[in-house]
């Protein structure tokens, strides 16, 4: 199931715990900066179904893993326990979908377990498995299939131990719905809330998208995904300090940080944010697992790559208002268009997003 | 953060016969109870003199905040179904839930009410017993009032008739959003002055 | 973006049944001896026959008939067609035990619907196969089912004794004896939240959809197997617009099968005119529709095909591809 051969995938030097709230002190080694799933291979972006085989990438990318575990690895995960500790609803699966679960389970652990089994390994005798995480010191024996065997139900027991959020589609009348999921590094929408949406409600108030016929391409689609077959894309937004958690739910308090952008803090303060989404077909349950995966990048530490300082620089300017609105930092483009103009020489660049 | 187009805001059309129904139950919330006599008056008219027997039609009926228009409802003589009435919309919920479960597949179910009314007999019937979304039709009726959930702290406000409302629970100020969650019944209310704290706009009456 | 022509999976045939005179059941393994994928019960594979000159011959989907939670083997069951297009009567006289296929991963297009309280299971002859692996799931989950089984006669009849042996629920009508199975029946005092599932001829899926429409069902509880194989017709010419090529379609292929023959790779995937995945636009020519997916709008205006399933009424048609 899972496809990569482990040579192509980085070796994850997982940093000590870092802040993704209050003192904020998260940041990105150069190498991490060099493996940034940079989302613009153009100078302007419009949506598309911008879907391309989740199978593999280049060698170290982000891409590479099926699902990527990098330097933050523990920082995230620790991030998670503090959301979950605060607002267990977070992770909610729907009661039909406890076949998804034992499916989400199996595909995280073997998939782990091939691409790093430096870190993780699975044993699986008849039902009985064995799962290890040494990075977070976790050696568990379950029976598969039996949830009273582990200490969770299966989807929140694995998806605590994975970075990036996860939900999960039930397919049914030629819909899917989200019928669960792992949410606690989103980008402003809320899981208790949109829990049981079709595919339309989900999407619902993404402005261009639907008269466009983005989601009616992409909704027949992903009908159709195949079990080991997975598919991906790339989404984005911007958001104020290095802040995994926001949520709809927290917006009273961090609502707040998008007025603190000035011309002197920007470079530090404003991120990229972006989503590697990879979506795969279960095969037992034929429900569909969607994960997002979120990168965040400050505008200093990507401005250390020329090529994505003035590209950056270009798509932001000509964003679209609606487009920027809907994603939240119309108020303090600007500022960080500004700041970015001094990396951005007019120089033509090539088409692709690599860093050279 | 008003978004035109936004997919899950129910659009809610006038009750209508539905003749491939074997089994029409009524349900009704105050001044709902006008679609019901005219739902159960074309009903009884029949189209195409299929009308249905006065025993494949059952009405429920609260007067909920009134008013109460359950008299009208018993008028009409022996020919027509009679209104189960009960003083609030849990004991209908509840009557109507024991009804539905021994009922067949050829149910339809109507309702008409406030839209908390609808979406709270929406779920009794959809989560309790198992029917389809299909075979329900829905009108809104009296003022156009929403049920809104604080994204925050989770309290629900039955009737919000105006965005910007204060929470009850957390005491916020929510804007409404047309964000709708058919599993909940609610619209999202979202703290409308996140990033500039105190800077509250002034409420604007909710007309849909 | 993706094609369909996705990898397939190389199995052997380490098994065959014959289950009645016309019905042979294949066990298949991985060639490599790891597992294959579990899969949701109502899924199909495709099975790839090749010629002796390892020229592929026959495309055909086939209903996962064993254990869904089960990856060791897969089994399918094959019914001899003498007046089909070759398929199966290719895997009943040409695949041996021990010979190599070619199958896809399996795909779901005929699913249990999982919020159902109550499943109602209607199977004629080889349409019991995909409910084969379905009970297998009921069972597990716990959830409330019964299985009407008609068939002509024995011949008809596969895995009769061994789901009598196992479900108690099941009712068998032998149409040869004057059994028939009466949808109306059935259907009647079924409870809300129950769903109907029915895999045969179109005319006992036409009876079923029938008879849950006059007891007021509505259609999304009522579930059919969309699956079709493609028609046998008068041959045509299919023009391709963009890559400027003609190439002729017998009346034994599909046109999907003409352009595959011909080296080209349209997207597809159900091959049965279900999924969607090859719909194609039409610039020029009438359609012979058989597919169960464009609306009839769009069937009635001829603008796009399946062209897995559907073929021309004009000698010639130009397609966008």
């Amino acid at each position: 199931m899972t496809m990569q051969a482990e040579s192509t995938v980085a070796e994850p030097r997982v940093k000590p715990v870092e802040t993704f709230r209050d003192d904020f002190t998260y940041s990105n080694s150069p190498e991490a900066i060099r493996r940034f799933p940079f989302p613009f291979p153009e100078d302007s972006y419009m949506y598309s179904v911008n879907i391309e085989p989740h199978n593999g990438g280049p060698p170290g990318s982000a891409y590479a893993p099926a699902f990527d575990i990098d330097e933050h690895y523990l920082s995230e995960i620790e991030e998670r326990r503090k959301v979950l500790e605060e607002d267990p609803s977070r992770c909610t699966v729907l009661p039909h979908m406890m076949t998804a679960q034992w499916d989400t389970l199996e595909l995280l652990m073997e998939s782990l377990s091939t691409d790093y089994p430096q870190h993780f390994s699975l044993t699986r005798e008849g039902d009985r498995w064995t799962w290890e995480n040494r990075l977070l010191g976790i050696h568990d024996t379950f029976t598969f299939g039996d949830p009273e065997t582990l200490p969770m139900e299966p989807f929140e027991y694995i998806t605590r131990q994975v970075q990036g959020d996860f939900t999960l589609h039930d397919q049914r009348d030629d819909m899917l719905y989200m019928d669960g999921g792992m949410l606690t590094c989103q980008a402003d929408w809320s899981l208790q809330f949109d829990l049981g949406m079709n595919f339309y409600e989900w999407h619902g108030p993404v402005p261009r998208a639907h008269e466009m016929g983005v989601f009616d391409r992409a909704l027949k689609y992903l009908l159709n995904l195949q079990v080991g077959h997975p598919v991906r894309r790339l989404n984005w937004t911007m958001t104020v300090n290095p802040r995994m958690d926001t949520s709809p739910e927290n917006y009273h308090k961090w609502g707040i940080d998008r007025a603190t952008v000035t011309p002197e803090n920007v470079g530090d303060k404003a991120h990229l944010r972006v989503e590697l989404q990879a979506l795969y077909r279960l095969p037992r349950s034929n429900a569909v697992l969607f994960s997002i995966r979120c990168y965040l990048i400050s505008v200093n530490e990507l401005a250390t790559i020329p090529k994505w300082a003035k590209r950056f620089h270009r798509v932001l300017k000509t964003l679209p208002d609606d487009l920027a609105d809907y994603k939240g930092f119309i108020d303090y483009r600007p500022i960080v268009v500004e700041y970015l103009s001094q990396f951005d020489d007019g120089e033509e660049l090539a088409y692709g997003a690599a860093p050279e | 953060m008003s978004i035109p187009g936004i997919k899950s805001k129910p659009v809610y059309t006038g009750l209508t016969p539905d003749p491939g129904g074997c089994q029409h139950v009524l349900a009704g919330e105050g001044p709902g109870a006008e679609a019901l006599l005219r739902l159960r008056r074309e009903l009884a008219e029949g189209n195409d003199g299929m009308a249905p027997e006065a025993s494949a039609v059952a009405l429920f009926y609260t007067a909920g905040a009134g008013p109460d228009q359950g008299e009208e409802l018993a008028e009409g003589g022996r020919d027509f179904p009679q209104p189960w009435r009960f003083p609030d919309t849990e004991g209908l919920c509840s009557a109507l839930g024991d009804y539905l479960a021994d009922s067949g597949m050829g149910v339809r179910l109507y309702v008409a009410g406030s839209e908390a009314f609808l979406w709270r007999v929406v779920a009794t019937a959809r989560d309790g017993v198992g029917i389809s979304e299909a075979a329900i039709q829905m009108e809104r009726c009296g003022p156009p009032a929403r049920p809104v959930c604080c994204i925050h702290c989770k309290t629900t406000d039955p009737a919000v008739s105006t965005t910007v409302y204060q929470c009850p629970g957390c005491g916020l100020n929510l804007f409404v959003r047309d964000h709708f969650s058919r599993r909940l019944g609610v619209y999202q209310g979202v703290c409308v002055d996140a990033e500039a704290p105190g800077d509250v706009p002034e409420p604007e009456e909710l007309d849909s | 973006m993706i094609t369909s022509q996705q990898p397939s999976i190389p199995v052997r045939v380490t098994g065959i049944d014959q289950v009645t005179p016309s019905v042979k059941t294949f066990t298949l393994e991985h060639t490599e001896g790891i597992p294959l994928p579990c899969f949701s019960g109502g899924s199909h594979v495709v099975v790839t026959m090749k010629d002796a000159q390892g020229q592929v011959c026959h495309r055909n989907p086939y209903s996962l008939t064993s254990p869904p939670d089960d990856g060791r083997c897969y089994r399918i069951s094959v019914r001899r067609d003498d007046a089909g297009r070759g398929g199966s009567l290719f895997m009943h006289e040409r695949v041996g035990e021990g010979d190599f296929l070619d199958i896809s991963a399996p795909v779901n297009l005929f699913p249990l619907n999982v919020l159902a309280r109550r499943h109602v299971l209607i199977a004629s002859g080889i349409g019991i196969t995909p409910f084969l692996a379905q009970m297998h799931e009921l069972r597990q989950r716990g959830v409330p089912y019964e299985l009407h089984y008609q068939f002509r006669d024995d011949d008809g009849a596969p895995y009769r004794d061994a789901i009598a042996a196992r479900e108690p629920t099941a009712s068998f009508y032998e149409s040869d004896q004057g059994e028939y199975l009466d949808p109306l029946a059935i259907l009647r005092d079924q409870p809300l939240g129950t769903h109907v599932y029915v895999c045969g001829p179109a005319g006992l899926i036409n009876d079923v959809s029938a008879a849950a429409t006059k007891l007021g069902w509505p259609p999304r509880h009522v579930h059919s197997e969309a699956f079709t194989a493609p028609p046998v017709g008068e041959p045509f010419t299919v023009v391709c617009h963009r890559s400027e090529r003609e190439i002729e379609v017998p009346g034994t292929a599909s046109v999907l099968e003409a352009l595959e023959g011909a080296g080209l790779e349209p997207a597809c995937s159900c091959r049965g005119g279900a999924c969607g995945e090859c719909e194609t636009r039409v610039l020029e020519g009438d359609i012979e529709h058989h597919d169960h997916f464009l609306s009839d709008d769009v069937k009635a205006a001829n603008s796009r095909m399946m062209i897995c399933v559907s073929r021309a009424r004009t000698s010639r048609v130009v397609l966008d591809l």
